[in-house]
């Protein structure tokens, strides 16, 4: 089982995020604002991967999920996204992909995807894809 | 215009004439309309698109945590579980109902009731209703005129007003004193960027804060929908997004700035009924 940083501006949606990983038997942290995620991230070996929002209203998301890469080791990341203003879809993705996400998932998922998603991005990298 | 001289000496008439090719300023003139409306739509677009974006954002937030505990709740769950699972889903679906809500109000050419207000009276009477909910250090100081009648819906241009004047209270963390006044004017508006579609005479309300006024970041995103200032939970973001849509679909005009002696101002243009 896997500790899991959830990386969301929306509380709400954080937190069924974490439901969905506890019911399933993983640990999640929620960190809803820069200084949440700023704190927790500073023991990045405290968590086995991430789950990191595209829109973190001010900040980009995907900047973010890209820190998470530089991090050493690097800490896999899934990206979820809901759309947001002056994005397509396409373009969110093309870039997700760029920066190694493991998985994409659009909102709303199923909570069976939310888990497969982690399962993949926890699983060793000569099985991965 | 023609300019006649005396007689010369050999008795001849002699006039002036001086011809201005306008051509050029016309031109000028037409293009810049052409300009101000082409902007218009290009915003226009740009709105429908980041409206679209944003409303896709803001509702699939709240889809994700209905379907999430809605499939936990199929589970096994503790009691206490459960009362909160349904209590999130319902605060979700709830948030969701009053965003459509303010959706629906945003939508232009909602002509059902009468274009025709008397905007003194109603400003007035908006304001009075304002006083009478302001805490104490809140002042309000008006300078409406009499009789000028403006080209929209009286329960639209009260939403506007509604709207901007909580803003301007709430920047001013209710103490200090907010200045409307309302002025006929034959013209458009002068240096703007944009024009109002409609046609002049314009009915202009002018509302002024002594708030911190703008910053440019805000200044820039402050009609965008879903853009707030305020702390999670206290606005919509849609407040300045509503006013701007039903200003336009009056074939007025709002902006927003920063007034030299500090505070913000908003200024709305409204086609005016004469007489």
């Amino acid at each position: 089982m896997a500790k899991i940083l959830i990386i969301d501006d929306d509380a709400a949606v954080a937190g069924v995020m974490a439901a969905i990983l506890k019911e399933a038997g993983h640990e999640a942290v929620t960190a809803t604002t820069e200084a949440a995620r700023e704190q927790a991230l500073r023991a990045p070996e405290l968590f086995d991967g991430a789950i990191v929002d595209v829109w973190l209203g001010k900040e980009d998301g995907l900047q973010v999920a890209g820190s998470l890469r530089q991090l050493s080791p690097p800490l896999p990341f899934v990206i979820v996204s809901g759309g947001g203003p002056g994005r397509s879809l396409e373009m969110v993705t093309a870039r997700a992909d760029a920066l190694g996400a493991r998985t994409m998932l659009y909102k709303p998922f199923d909570n069976d995807e939310l888990l497969s998603a982690v399962e993949e991005m926890l699983a060793p990298e000569d099985i991965r894809r | 215009s023609a300019h006649p001289f005396d007689k010369n000496k050999a008795g001849q008439r002699r006039v002036l004439v001086t011809a201005v090719d306008r051509t050029d300023s016309i031109r000028l003139r037409n293009e810049r309309i052409r300009f101000a409306e082409s902007i218009a739509e290009t915003q226009k677009i740009e709105a429908i698109n980041s409206f679209a974006g944003s409303l896709a954002h803001e509702l699939s937030n709240l889809m994700q945590p209905i379907s999430g505990y809605a499939k936990l709740l199929a589970g096994k769950v503790s009691d206490e579980q459960q009362k909160e699972y349904l209590a999130r889903i319902n605060q979700a679906t709830l948030a969701a109902g009053r965003i459509l809500r303010r959706t629906l109000s945003m939508s232009y050419g909602n002509s059902s009731s009468e274009a025709r207000t008397d905007i003194s009276t109603l400003v007035d009477e908006t304001i009075q209703a304002a006083r009478d909910l302001a805490p104490d250090g809140l002042i309000y100081e008006t300078n409406l005129g009499q009789g000028l009648t403006a080209a929209c819906p009286s329960g639209e241009l009260r939403q506007v007003l509604l709207n901007v004047l909580n803003n301007a209270a709430e920047a001013m963390h209710y103490s200090g004193t907010v200045r409307v006044s309302l002025t006929f004017e034959q013209s458009p508006p002068d240096g703007n960027d944009l024009l109002p579609p409609g046609e002049p005479p314009f009915v202009h309300l002018t509302i002024e804060d002594e708030g911190p006024g703008l910053s440019p970041d805000v200044q820039g995103r402050l009609f965008d929908p879903f853009f707030t200032t305020k702390r999670v939970g206290r606005g919509t973001g849609l407040g300045l997004a509503v006013a701007q849509g039903l200003t336009t679909g009056w074939g007025g005009l709002i902006t927003a700035d920063n007034r030299t002696t500090g505070g913000a101002r908003f200024d709305i243009w409204i086609p005016a009924i004469d007489g």
